[in-house]
């Protein structure tokens, strides 16, 4: 139990299990109704699935550790211009599409500058790899 | 050689603390988000408390105040409770566990801009014709479709809600995949501290059940703005609030856990003892995190849809992994020579404050009762007290213990005091008279009552007390800006910390650590500091 409880995913399992034997116990001994069964069996089925998920990924690749230096993103313009894209495009459904034009707008020099920014972190990363060192991007 | 370093002008500083991805400033840029519509949702409280102060006053129209209490729950809850705790968490949770960032930074920042637009959705409502959302902070269908409460107000409520919903979820998932994946090489989960825990859980919780939030306000949205009847029909209002309580009640311990971590970690520091209990503590935040995720039918215990006798157990079961808690924090009090500092203060009104919410929950959990108290004042005393005095009193707690890692200052520890002694009167006279008026019949949601019903000197009583509040309030503010402006320097570890943050530069620097002291336990300063008395 304590090795399960030692490894991030495995806390998620045990998170899963709890749900899943919550949900059990309402199915088998009570007599709830269709909602109560259909959320439970969501809730458990779908930490289950990505508790296992997290595990199996887990076990392949080892928990990375934080000894490697990483490239650290400390900005992005981009990601505002995002949150702002998503902002117009909901007001849109109040104000008309053209707003929703304007939405699209922004949106794509937001995945513009989002692959900018992507491609900036692996040239520094190359720069680093080149001057001997070895980073990680985020 | 000397470097002379130019500060940037002050427009570029809050562009770049805008679209910082670090941890820390976005913790704080949430934080302070946060923190300002706790004010906004107080003002509205008090304005609510004016107009209930007596029988027939009219200091807003019938129609605003629905308004206000929309606005207040819907404010306090997912503008206020839900984010301040997620910025506890982004930016205390990579410290603690020895990270240098954060997974998905730019997830995180997405995060706190759309808890920005959230906000301006939902108070925009006020500059509308039709005015601001007044359906209530659930929004029960039929209630809130476009028959019930048509306006633009109540549409931007819902956008607003989805919108803050996301946002919890994202900040959330970086919480989550950061302890995940991103732990110190000798940091297992068994050594992280209490509050790391405390936050683990709760972003559990919030991945698991923030989706059906968005689910219930986009198909209420549908709903209101198409011809698709989502939730006509004879069980259409069932499946909304289903859907809704699958949010709405685990939101409530979302917002308590990460504020017992904070208690937790202020009880063991100012008790200068390593807290009691660590594994138990651990297993029932796991236990008490997974039951509340079963309990959201105790909502609907009036609807006769639902099974009551299962949502009895697992509320009732509650109480058991509570009292664990409860237990551990008095554990490491026993014999401790405990510093009465405010984030201690704050953290015993917290267990006391909560306390009498836990225990009127015992009465609310008990259908019979239940239906006798249903939409009273009763239960409006109750939940105050779980999210007055357990997430706001938790939050003061953690703000006192931690307000010199994240400025370098110290908080005055007189106005500290003052604070305390002010909010805790203030609290016990607002809310303890809503049991009594909730007993007497005093539904909630009115604008007033009639004079004969003799609820006048309460009702005195509870406004007054919030005024109370208001003022300790305004100390905390004063308090506040004295010392980010002059305040007296904390050093990196004024209160001898038990956990990693502690062992950085206050505030940290961008990347946390430059160097890690090696982790042995979940109170890795103290076993550093006992290794030195020892040797
Ligand atoms: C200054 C302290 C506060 C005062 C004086 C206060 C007062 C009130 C009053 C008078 C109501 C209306 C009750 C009704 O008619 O149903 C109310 C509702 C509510 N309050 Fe507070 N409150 C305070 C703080 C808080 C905090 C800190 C939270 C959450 C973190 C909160 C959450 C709520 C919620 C969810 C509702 C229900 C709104 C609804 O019915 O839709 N309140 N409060």
């Amino acid at each position: 139990m304590k090795r399960v409880v030692s490894r991030g995913s495995g806390v998620v399992l045990i998170w899963a299990l709890n749900l899943t034997i919550l949900w059990a116990v309402a199915w088998a001994i009570f007599d709830p109704d269709a909602m109560t069964v259909a959320l439970g069996a969501w809730m458990a089925g779908s930490v289950l699935v990505w508790a296992a998920s997290a595990w199996w990924r887990e076990r392949r690749a080892g928990r990375p550790s934080d000894e490697q230096p990483l490239t650290i993103v400390d900005a992005s313009h981009a990601t505002a211009l995002l949150a702002i894209a998503i902002i117009a495009a909901l007001l849109a459904t109040q104000f008309g599409p053209w707003l929703a034009y304007i939405s699209a707008g922004i949106a794509l020099v937001a995945a513009g500058g989002l692959v900018r920014e992507r491609r900036a972190a692996r040239a520094s990363l190359e720069q680093v790899r080149a001057a001997g060192r070895e980073e990680r991007p985020t | 050689m000397s470097t002379a370093v130019r500060p940037a002008p002050p427009r570029t500083r809050l562009v770049a603390l805008l679209t910082s991805t670090d941890h820390k400033h976005v913790g704080l840029l949430t934080g302070a988000t946060a923190l300002i519509f706790f004010a906004l949702g107080g003002l509205l409280a008090v304005l609510m408390r004016t107009e209930l102060a007596q029988s027939g006053l009219q200091v807003v129209s019938d129609e605003a105040y629905n308004q206000l209490f929309t606005i207040h729950g819907s404010t306090m809850f997912y503008l206020f409770a839900s984010p301040i705790a997620m910025a506890f968490a982004l930016y205390l949770v990579p410290l603690q566990i020895g990270a240098s960032q954060i997974i998905w930074p730019r997830l995180a920042l997405l995060g706190f801009w759309l808890l920005l637009g959230a906000g301006v959705f939902m108070y925009s409502g006020f500059l509308l014709q039709g005015g601001a959302g007044k359906a209530g902070w659930f929004a029960f269908d039929p209630l809130s479709d476009d028959v019930g409460t048509p306006g633009t107000g109540q549409d931007l409520w819902t956008l607003a809600v989805i919108l803050a919903a996301l946002s919890g979820i994202l900040q959330a998932a970086c919480v989550l995949a950061t302890i995940v994946r991103r732990r110190a090489p000798t940091m297992t989960m068994l050594r992280m501290p209490v509050f790391s825990w405390s936050a683990l859980v709760s972003v559990l919780m919030v991945v698991t059940s923030y989706p059906a939030l968005v689910l219930a306000m986009t198909l209420l949205y549908v709903d209101r703005t198409t011809s698709a009847a989502v939730y006509d029909g004879a069980m259409g209002p069932i499946v909304y609030q289903h859907l809704f309580w699958f949010f709405g009640h685990p939101v409530v311990y979302v917002v308590f856990f990460p504020f017992l971590g904070a208690v937790a970690e202020a009880i063991a520091t100012n008790s200068r003892k390593r807290f009691f209990g660590y594994p138990f503590m651990v297993a029932s935040l796991l236990i008490f995190a997974a039951l509340s995720m079963a309990v959201w039918g105790h909502h609907m215990f009036t609807t006769s849809a639902i099974e009551n006798r299962y949502f009895a157990l697992t509320t009732t079961a509650i109480l058991v992994v509570a009292g664990i808690e409860y237990f551990d924090c008095m554990g490491t009090m026993w014999r401790a020579k405990i510093r009465m500092r405010s984030s201690m203060l704050f953290a015993l009104g917290f267990l006391a404050l909560f306390l009498i919410g836990g225990l009127t929950g015992i009465f609310v959990a008990s259908p019979p009762l239940d239906y006798h108290v249903h939409d009273t004042y009763f239960v409006v005393g109750h939940f105050h007290y779980t999210l007055f005095g357990g997430t706001v009193f938790g939050m003061f707690a953690g703000i006192y213990h931690w307000f010199p890692k994240v400025t370098g200052r110290l908080l005055d520890e007189r106005l500290g005091k003052l604070h305390f002694w002010l909010m805790v009167p203030g609290t016990l006279l607002t809310f303890i008279p809503m049991f009594v008026l909730g007993h007497d019949g005093m539904t909630r949601r009115i604008s007033n009552y009639a004079a004969d019903r003799g609820w006048d000197g309460l009702n005195t009583l509870s406004t007054i007390g919030s005024y109370v509040i208001a003022a300790s309030l305004l100390v905390f503010l004063v308090n506040l800006l004295r010392s980010l402006r002059s305040g007296t320097v904390a050093g990196d570890d004024p209160w001898d910390g038990h956990s990693l943050e502690w062992a950085t530069s206050s505030p940290p620097p961008q990347h946390n650590f430059d160097e890690l002291p090696p982790v042995r336990s979940y109170a890795p300063l103290m076993d550093l500091r006992e290794e030195r008395w020892r040797s």
